[in-house]
């Protein structure tokens, strides 16, 4: 872990004390009956060991299903008992990170997480309370809740994103955009606990103990099938490694130039501000960027001669042959297409992908082929800004590096 | 071609038939449930969930339509009306879809029309029969009650509806053409489960019909179940297919080989009455089991005449090559095991990667695997070779049995070529010797 990542958010400093006080101020005007308020704090602390796979940004534990039901169970009436909730709220994060912290979780990790959700499902609660007793709403019957349960849910989504963007913007080298992008991907995975916790805050009058497999069942179909989801990003994945590992085992490409490629060029994407799916793409272009060269296993090729636009050709083909790497290929076919002739103004159809697979590549070959320093070897890149790289990426390829401190004479 | 066609006329008729003997048979003996909206509503949840129906096995679709009939159906009974009448009527709707339509398609349609409307009759007279003692409100002992009859409804639900999808796929296009099932009970369980919580929130809607929209987020919830497990099977396909791809891109002789080896592996394991879930642990083995050839020179692999000892390690390499390759990909770690042990023989010969334990006897999938190669080797013409006939092949495969073939595999196979009165190979070259003469006559040469 490089030194910005260790960095704390401010905020989740403050996470225990803050607990505490509001466990203070509210607790005692709670009206809910104590035997109430600890099944609820038992409940939410439990559910809060329950990673639900899938949302890698957010950190989402199934306590977000407990914290959505209790508003709407400490009610009667129109009449939230809002002391009782926030109360629940508190102790139960605290619950939760004790049980992290004995558990041995990263807290790193977990620590901005729970100050995220707890601040969030607060303002859902709060909010929830409030519009339940704004007349025209409330109707009396199930029907009332449901407006003000749509608008505190979409106010916990808001604040849980927004949280997310603005304190991993400031603690690692991330763009706001970027941040805020990773956490509207995790928002399905919210928006199920939410809609879980309140299905079985509306059984339980009705079904009682059978509202806990009604909405527990539901939650396990969305919990495997998030995780099958994660299974199935790992699968592509794992699947483009070992492609791109074929070159390598074959003897016809540098060891590990396929994987520290497609570490840099991440580490230049994020500084770059891409898309997330561009970002996607690049990992895998980076990762395949050679596997045209097991064509290379034929002397009959060898002996013709062959040039670097011909691997690109042939990597191009292969990766072609899967239908959800089309897009990929593409980048690959172009890798070694300049960013404008002489001449010529900046080739628009050249995608940030290729330029940067392209410039890092031969980052990469010039290090570990050449034994160049990386000095000397970015100084290479910038000879070649006429028409070979690009001079944003270039810039931004030494921007990560002095980041990393790979010019530090300490390193070399 | 026409006698495919008679048999769906066959099929579409007498299904749609039962579809509609069913229909009627519900509206003369029950009552169409009421308030209108309200069916309407669980109709088009159902009709939106058999539309978005994907394949979680060959040739078997699924969906989460089951949750809204249970909840329908349960609604239904506990409000005084028939559940058969009301899921039957629901059913009819979920095989109009716009594509057959469009494309004047009829067996599609008609065959699911009758397989729906019965599967769907049949829950829900399961429903109609347990539950019709019950009234409002449904407190303690009554949930249990429509706990038990959701189970029900269900199993046969799925059962019905699976058994018709079988017949239909046999009568038209074969025993053949149906790939056992794997991974049922996980499949089955799934839809019981959706089942379970249809039916609580059909006792939960019915009194408090707020819970409407949440409910509908549940069936969503079950959709993307269904639809994770058909991409996650997606994804494993997709890999395999990239892999098989790569071989071909790189070895013309290959084409179509690893394919073939994957249908022999696959006809020896049902004849060793292999369950689902093992044959298709033989069929990613089979499609991946010369991935190491990849890293392997093409000219070895193409050479015609003997390779020197230096070459035979090379291409020897193959075999272990695979695992190097493929050792991060999760689910490939079984298939990568018994491929690597394809070169493995009977009687602890050979050679092969982590599959291969000198002088042990490798596994029964390396063992078919093994078969299925050189069967497929012999019968298809080579670099090196000519095709040779199936019964030279088969004698060729006897003569060996027991050292380098499983006698069990060989046995296995020769019975399912019978049973399928497959014919592979050459019509009449059985002479080694001439068809190894008549490849080297051969002056054309293939290049990438």
């Amino acid at each position: 872990m490089s030194r910005s990542e260790s960095r704390l958010p401010l905020l989740s400093l403050l996470l225990g004390p803050g607990a505490a006080v509001v466990a203070a101020l509210t607790l005692p005007q709670a009206v809910t009956p104590g035997m109430q308020l600890l099944v609820a704090v038992v409940a939410t602390a439990i559910a809060g060991l329950i990673w639900v796979p899938n949302s890698p940004s957010l950190k989402l534990t199934a306590a977000g299903a407990v914290a959505a039901a209790v508003p709407i169970l400490f009610r009667t009436g129109n009449e939230v008992d809002l002391a009782g909730a926030l109360g629940v709220y508190a102790v139960g994060t605290l619950a939760q990170w004790a049980l992290l912290l004995a558990r041995g979780d990263d807290q790193y990790e977990c620590v901005p997480a729970l100050t995220r959700h707890f601040v969030s499902a607060s303002v859902y609660a709060v909010l929830f309370s409030e519009l339940l007793e704004i007349d025209p709403i409330s109707t009396g019957n199930g029907w009332g809740l449901l407006l003000p349960l749509g608008v505190a849910t979409l106010a916990w989504l808001a604040m849980e994103t927004g949280m997310y963007a603005i304190m991993e913007g400031n603690r690692r080298p991330l763009s706001r955009r970027f941040a805020l992008r990773m956490a509207l991907e995790d928002l399905d995975v919210l928006g199920t606990l939410i809609a879980t916790g309140a299905l079985f805050a509306f059984a339980v009058p009705y079904l009682h103990w059978w509202a806990l497999a009604a909405a527990a069942l539901p939650y396990g179909f969305a919990h495997v099938a998030f995780h099958r989801n994660q299974a199935t990003r790992r699968t592509y994945r794992q699947t483009i490694r070992a492609l791109a590992r074929i070159p390598e085992v074959a003897g016809l490409g540098t060891e590990g130039h396929a994987d520290r490629t497609a570490t840099l060029a991440f580490d230049v994407a994020r500084d770059l501000g891409l898309e997330p799916i561009e970002v996607q793409e690049l990992e895998f272009a980076a990762l395949m960027h050679d596997i045209g060269r097991i064509t290379l296993t034929d002397s009959s090729l060898v002996a013709v001669g062959y040039t670097d636009d011909d691997i690109a050709r042939w990597g191009a083909e292969i990766i072609g042959q899967a239908p959800y790497l089309e897009q990929v290929a593409e980048h690959v076919r172009r890798l070694n297409e300049p960013y404008r002739h002489p001449g010529e103004q900046i080739d628009p159809s050249l995608s940030q992908v290729s330029k940067i697979v392209r410039a890092v590549s031969a980052y990469d070959h010039a290090i570990h082929d050449r034994h160049l320093t990386p000095l000397e070897a970015i100084e290479t890149l910038h000879q070649g800004v006429a028409y070979d790289f690009d001079p944003e990426v270039v810039a931004s390829l030494r921007r990560v590096l002095e980041e990393q401190g790979a010019f530090h004479p300490v390193m070399r | 071609m026409s006698n495919t066609r008679t048999r769906k006329a066959i099929i579409a008729t007498s299904y749609s038939l039962v579809g509609v003997a069913i229909l009627i048979a519900a509206i003369y003996f029950g009552v169409f449930p009421q308030p209108l909206w309200l069916w309407a509503l669980f109709a088009v949840a159902f009709t939106v969930l058999e539309l978005n129906s994907v394949e979680v096995n060959d040739r078997l679709l699924q969906s989460s339509s089951v949750m809204p009939a249970l909840t329908a159906g349960v609604v239904f009974v506990l409000s005084g009306y028939s559940a058969t009448l009301g899921l039957a009527a629901m059913a009819a709707l979920g095989p109009l879809v716009p594509a057959d339509i469009r494309q004047k398609r009829l067996f599609q349609p008609l065959t699911n029309f009758g397989q729906l409307v019965a599967s769907a009759g049949a829950a829900g007279l399961v429903l109609d029969v347990m539950l019709a003692d019950l009234a409002l409100p449904v407190t303690g002992s009554d949930v249990i009650l429509v706990v038990a009859a959701s189970l029900l409804a269900a199993l046969v639900y799925s059962l019905v509806n699976w058994q018709l999808v079988r017949i239909a796929v046999r009568t038209v296009y074969g025993p053949r053409q149906l790939v056992p099932w794997s991974h049922m009970t996980g499949t089955i369980g799934r839809l019981l489960l959706m089942g379970v919580v249809g039916g609580l929130l059909g006792a939960l809607v019915v009194q408090e019909p707020a819970a409407l929209p949440l409910i509908f987020f549940v069936y969503a919830i079950g959709h993307m179940s269904v639809v994770s497990y058909a991409r996650l099977r997606e994804a494993e396909e997709a890999t395999l297919r990239g892999f098989v791809k790569a071989l071909e891109a790189k070895d013309l002789y290959t084409r179509g080989h690893t394919e073939r080896v994957a249908y022999f592996s696959r006809i020896i394991g049902e004849q060793l009455a292999f369950s689902g879930t093992q044959l298709q642990n033989l069929r990613w083995a089979a499609l991946i089991h010369d991935v190491g050839k990849l890293a392997v020179p093409g000219d070895l692999i193409r050479k015609k005449g003997k390779l020197d000892p230096d070459e035979y390690a090379e291409v020897m390499a193959h075999a272990h090559l695979v695992e190097e390759i493929l050792a991060e990909v999760d689910f490939l770690q079984r298939p990568v095991e018994i491929a690597s042990g394809h070169h493995s023989h009977y009687d602890g010969n050979g050679y092969g990667g982590s599959g291969h334990q000198p002088g042990k006897q490798p596994s029964l999938e390396s063992c078919i695997v093994a078969v299925a190669d050189a069967f497929d080797a012999m019968t298809s013409t080579r670099s090196y070779r000519m095709a040779l006939t199936q019964a030279y092949a088969i004698d060729e495969l006897r003569r060996n049995s027991g050292s380098q073939f499983h006698p069990v595999v060989v046995d296995a196979l020769e019975k399912a070529l019978v049973q399928t009165g497959e014919i592979y190979g050459s019509a009449h070259l059985s002479d080694e010797a001439v068809a190894r003469h008549l490849a080297e006559g051969d002056v054309f040469d293939v290049t990438f």
